[in-house]
């Protein structure tokens, strides 16, 4: 079996994962979790990793609020 | 007793694989680390280099019934190195859905991208899914993403072969595994004779409960 581990991850080392790979792409991360969420975002190529990390942030998180 | 020059016992990693699938089937939060071993024993037997791993980001606090699956060593990476020092860069997007008093396991997301470079500059392919598309979305659910030129100059203005989305249905870690080892020459570890019965086997018992993507 190759080496598996599970990482536990905070809300904020979530959001600063998310920005790494916003920043590589001049996008705003705010834009890009809200726009995932709201399933109009698409780009795979780009931002496949931000997409899944933003999955596992809370519905009531406050990012996705005003 | 095994001896230095005999050939590697595949018996035990294919059968661990086989009791992964049926256990990420059965649902429960026990469900996320049987994907994350599935996947690792399927890429153990076939294309992943040695030094290669797989990753499961979970939250802390947020949605206990959320969680991914990256290849790589850790947070920031999501590359499974390859036998032929090529990458497959792996995400999926996990979820545990409630079906009466039961949980299983669902994907939200995939995306399986074959290249030559960390930076994806030199990719070759990538596979899309996503379950939940907005409405106004046309593009299939499952697709594929090649980057090539055609030969015949037939798309519309500025459209290039790799912004084309080809319908494919649903995509697969096993499905990803055998057209990298039969139509691009990945080595695998296992015969084929070993990992190919292995590859239908838990594709199959996961096609059988996997949601129906449209076009």
């Amino acid at each position: 079996m190759l080496a598996a581990k599970t990482v536990e991850l905070s809300r904020d080392e979530i959001l600063e994962l998310i920005e790494t790979y916003c920043r590589r792409v001049n996008r705003d991360a705010t834009g890009v979790i809200r726009g995932y969420r709201q399933g109009h975002e698409s780009d795979f190529e780009h931002l496949a990793e931000a997409y899944a990390l933003s999955d596992l942030l809370a519905d009531a998180d406050p990012i996705f609020s005003a | 007793m095994p001896t230095r020059s005999s050939p590697p016992d595949w018996s035990s990693p294919a059968a661990s694989a086989r009791k992964h699938s049926a256990a990420c089937r059965a649902g429960g939060k026990k469900a996320f680390r049987h994907f994350r071993e599935l996947v690792s024993e399927l890429l153990c037997v076939t294309i992943a280099h040695r030094e290669a791993s797989v990753w499961m980001p979970k939250p802390k606090a947020g949605r206990p019934t959320r969680s991914d699956l990256f290849g790589g060593h850790g947070p920031g990476d999501s590359l499974v190195r390859l036998n032929n020092d090529a990458y497959l860069r792996l995400i999926v997007s996990l979820f545990l859905e409630h079906d009466g008093p039961d949980r299983y396991l669902r994907a939200s997301m995939c995306t399986y991208q074959y290249q030559f470079d960390p930076a994806g500059d030199e990719r070759v392919f990538r596979y899309e899914y996503r379950r939940d598309c907005d409405a106004g979305d046309n593009r299939p659910m499952g697709h594929l993403h090649v980057r090539g030129d055609l030969r015949t100059d037939c798309l519309p203005a500025k459209g290039t072969l790799e912004r084309v989305h080809f319908a494919c249905g649903r995509p697969t870690i096993e499905g990803v595994i055998a057209v990298l080892a039969d139509e691009f020459g990945v080595p695998t570890h296992a015969p084929e004779s070993v990992w190919r019965p292995l590859l239908r086997e838990t594709e199959q018992a996961f096609l059988r409960v996997a949601h129906p993507t449209t076009t």
